[in-house]
């Protein structure tokens, strides 16, 4: 066979070339086509989609800038038996971490641990200069006028822009760049590095002033650092946030070691057990601590895991309620949606259609108006009590309290969602022709075995898209709970956007994120075992 | 030849023009919307004359400002933020630092910072207005009532001596300060007693007596909906809702300062803004005394500058509509007599330990 293909000429095309490179040029042009049509809704997906879901999955359990904020503390931790007070050497360490620009603070160095038995840790570049050796002697590779190329080419780039309207807002985004490939910060600015290299001839060792420029641009990025880290501190143990405000004011006054001591006079928490303790949490750069605290489980000094202290628990209650509102939301839903899918598919075409509007004429109108309606509906002074209170059905004093509880709450989402359930199950019955359903009556089956066995089977891949788009989205749900439920208002995703915006611990708001996308995906699967996802029907 | 001489005279004039025209800047300031943005637009936009001022709206916190920050693609250049936000704004190198000795001293003489009423808690930010966490009810809702109408704020959390349904927030600023003065806290004491062991359960056992009469609210118009309504009899929000239904609307309320609590509210320069310049010039103007008196011609938040609640006081009847408004304003001697300035560095420690909780009080 192989001898034969060998010895025989090619088949060629009209143009000359062989038949199959032709073939194969087709065949590629057409999957590049392909390949473009699908090109934009994947990139589309992994900038909105995958990209931001690594980003959470990281942040739950990064803790790397803690430990650039006290890599000499977290190196010399381990010494510490942590049942009393640390000695002097651990006060030092925080001291120097808090005070001095450390070389850890650059990115390169990120992670890096000291040798506690080399005494070279305790030296600090004077915070009044001069700067230049005492920078290169912290590390040596400031010497190189390698080092600082990649910093000029910064500069550079911007003095390369004609357009004087334009280089003023590169100049002023150039600051912010040279911090960013300093230091793991983007909201520091480096304006005074930037003044400073403009001067710089890009060969020799720059001088005194540029390694000023350096020290102090760093020292101000080390201050936000400080800011953002005692937010994480504070997190773990409250009152961390205050100790540090009050003690970065009052630190430049202490003169010298020993330092146990001057600490602790500038603010007696440094003398409390429990912040010391606390620090065991965070001295990892990778942290499971976030997991931990969105499940009301927190480290213990002996990094032993335990629950949360008693009167701080409450994310379990609120995945509970979280979970028990969305799947009551669902099966509320279903219940409602069925009938009236049902008469949609069947009704005759000009009644179905003005039933199609009554559907959808909600599901256009605005949330926030549909919200208030029920208010207006529900509220103890409301229509509904109004009019039993009228009837006589109440008395005055008892009225239903249907607002601004979880009744409220489950009766406004699942109005809300309705749609979502009645569109992908009526989509479905559409497509069953009604000859089976008086086949099957036909064939002896009573209307109500008719239905179970022959008709409901069919409408079970609506029914599952309908129900996994429901809890999708009710489980997510934050803002109507919020307004209409009262004290019962608060679901999982009410603490997620607290701890995005006000709090601003967004690990412990991505680990939240997490666990949420975690347990859908786990419903799926369990969906996919059950029912299996081919017969899901959007459609 | 001359013609064209001409044309060419005009045509570059007219290009010029249009070179001119855009560097009218536009300085971006995120609010809160409502009638309070009316009020800084009135006061402060439409008095500039650095450039035009947009206002847009956002629902507090630092999250937004974190985001364009740290992206680099900064959208607002000032934002309006309270008490807590703007320690951490500062803290976290979210705000541009300013310098002082730019802003406008007062009539006396003082510096900005001398005069305002509270110390300023770094050079991140520039005072804007008092406002307060006040009880109030409809005119009559008690008049059945053997005690009468309720006066202090323990009668609010008096619910057999005044009975009723309590309209209380759903987060905890202000509730445990109101639960403690309630309590028998003298106002000087709240924090002492909130620091010390025990402070905080002390707080929420007060809360306890009347959680079975509360409706929680959590969007600044409904306590006032639900005031209206008679859902409840009496309800906490925030001290310009309910001036601007008495002030504009006419309600009849009765509004009891008596154990209010004052937040403070500032305005900072988004880090990296692109119209630095135009932003500090808008925040120069809006922290003028003349400026932060101007704005209580539209509701009545108190202006944080001790010359501004001067300018008012000398001017009275000071309100748009013509009437009084000094007896509207939170930060008078007479209406905090018996109140709490919140404390930000007492709730920056506790904040979130006290959110959990609160939550999980909520919730039992």
């Amino acid at each position: 066979m192989a001898n034969t293909t060998a010895v025989s000429a090619p088949i060629l095309t009209a143009d000359g070339t062989p038949l199959k490179v032709s073939l194969q040029r087709s065949l590629r042009r057409n999957k590049l086509r392909a390949l473009g049509l699908v090109l934009p809704a994947f990139l589309f997906l992994l900038v909105v989609f995958i990209l931001p879901i690594g980003n959470l999955l990281t942040r739950s359990v990064d803790d790397t800038l803690i430990n650039q904020q006290l890599p000499l503390t977290f190196s010399l931790f381990d010494h510490w038996d942590r049942q009393e007070l640390p000695d002097e050497t651990l006060f030092q360490a925080v001291y120097l971490d808090l005070t001095t620009v450390n070389k850890f603070l650059i990115k390169d160095n990120t992670g890096t641990r000291v040798d506690p038995t080399d005494p070279a840790w305790l030296y600090q570049i004077p915070s009044k200069g001069p700067y230049k050796n005492a920078m290169i002697e912290v590390d040596p590779r400031w010497r190189e006028a390698n080092t600082w190329l990649p910093l000029k080419s910064i500069v550079e780039q911007v003095f390369r822009e004609q357009d004087p309207e334009r280089r003023k807002r590169l100049q002023q985004r150039a600051a912010f760049n040279l911090c960013t490939a300093l230091t793991p910060l983007t909201n520091a600015r480096c304006s005074r590095l930037f003044t400073a290299l403009q001067e710089w001839d890009g060969q020799s060792t720059p001088d005194e002033a540029a390694f000023a420029a350096l020290y102090k641009d760093l020292n101000s990025a080390q201050k936000i650092l400080t800011g953002k880290s005692s937010t994480r501190m504070n997190y773990e143990q409250p009152g961390w946030k205050g100790l540090i405000r009050t003690s970065l004011r009052k630190f430049k006054k202490i003169e010298g070691p020993p330092y146990r001591e001057a600490m602790i006079k500038v603010n007696k928490r440094w003398g409390d057990l429990v912040f010391w303790q606390s620090l065991v949490a965070m001295q990892k750069p990778q942290t499971m601590g976030y997991y931990l605290n969105s499940l009301d489980r927190r480290f213990d000094v002996d990094k032993n895991i335990v629950m949360q202290s008693a009167e701080r628990r409450v994310y379990v209650m609120l995945w509970w309620r979280t979970l028990l509102v969305s799947l009551i939301v669902t099966v509320g839903c279903l219940l409602l949606a069925y009938p009236v899918s049902h008469l949609l598919a069947t009704l005759p075409l000009k009644y179905a259609n003005l039933l199609m509007i009554c559907v959808l004429m909600p599901f256009w109108t605005s949330l926030l108006v549909r919200i208030v309606a029920w208010m207006v509906m529900l509220q103890q002074e409301g229509v509904i009590n109004d009019t039993l209170v009228n009837l006589h059905v109440l008395s005055d004093e008892n009225r239903l309290p249907m607002m601004y509880n979880f009744t409220g709450t489950v009766i406004v989402m699942i109005q809300i969602l309705l749609p979502f359930m009645i569109l992908p199950i009526y989509s479905v019955m559409k497509t069953i022709p009604p000859s089976y359903m008086r086949a099957a009556q036909n064939l002896g089956a009573s209307p109500s075995l008719a239905f179970l066995r022959v008709y409901m089977p069919q409408t079970l891949p609506g029914i599952g898209a309908g129900v996994i788009l429901v809890f999708i989205v009710a489980i997510g749900y934050y803002i109507t709970p919020d307004l209409v439920g009262g004290k019962d208002g608060k679901l999982i995703g009410n603490m997620i956007a607290y701890h995005m915006q006000k709090s601003l611990n967004w690990g412990l708001a991505a680990a939240m994120g997490t666990l949420l996308l975690a347990a859908i995906l786990v419903l799926y699967w369990v969906y996919d075992k059950i029912v299996g996802i081919d017969n899901l029907k959007m459609g | 030849m001359s013609k064209s001489l001409f044309m060419t005279t005009l045509a570059s004039a007219v290009i010029g023009a249009a070179l001119v025209v855009p560097a009218q800047a536009e300085v971006t300031i995120a609010s809160w919307g409502g009638a309070y943005t009316m009020s800084q637009q009135k006061a402060y936009g439409d008095t500039f004359t650095g450039g035009k001022a947009t206002f847009v709206n956002y629902n507090g916190g630092l999250g937004e400002v974190r985001t364009q920050v740290e992206s680099g693609n900064v959208q607002w250049d000032i934002v309006d933020v309270l008490p807590h936000e703007a320690r951490v704004g500062c803290d976290e190198g979210l705000f541009e630092e300013l310098p002082r000795d730019v802003f406008k001293s007062s009539a006396d003489g003082k510096s900005m910072n001398e005069d305002t009423m509270v110390p300023v808690p770094n050079d991140c930010v520039v005072p804007q207005i008092f406002w307060s966490y006040v009880p109030f009810f409809k005119n009559g809702t008690f008049d059945d009532n053997a005690a009468g109408n309720p006066k202090t704020i323990a009668d609010f959390f008096d619910v057999k001596k005044f009975p009723g349904k309590r309209g209380i927030h759903t987060w905890a600023n202000a509730l445990i300060e109101m639960a403690l003065m309630a309590d028998g806290v003298a106002a000087a004491d709240v924090y002492e007693v909130m620091s010390s062991e025990g402070g905080i359960d002390r707080a929420f056992a007060k809360l306890d007596t009347i959680k079975d009469h509360v409706v929680f609210w959590s969007s600044g118009s409904k306590p006032l909906e639900l005031v209206e309504s008679g859902e409840v009899a009496i309800a906490l929000a925030y001290n310009g809702r309910i001036g601007a239904a008495i002030l504009s609307e006419g309600a009849d309320y009765v509004v009891n300062w008596d154990g209010q609590v004052l937040e403070e509210e500032w305005l900072a320069m988004v880090k990296g803004s692109s119209n630095y310049d135009e932003a500090l010039a808008f925040l120069i103007h809006a922290s003028a005394p003349e400026q932060q008196a101007g704005q209580a011609r539209w509701i009545n938040y108190g202006p944080m500058r001790a010359s501004g609640l001067k300018i008012i006081a000398a001017n009275e009847p000071f309100f748009n509509t013509g009437v009084d408004i000094m007896p509207h304003m939170p930060n008078t001697p007479e209406h905090t007599a018996n109140a709490v300035f919140a404390n930000p560095d007492w709730w920056a420690d506790n904040g979130d330990a006290i959110a959990e909780r609160f939550t999980a009080w909520m919730g039992q």
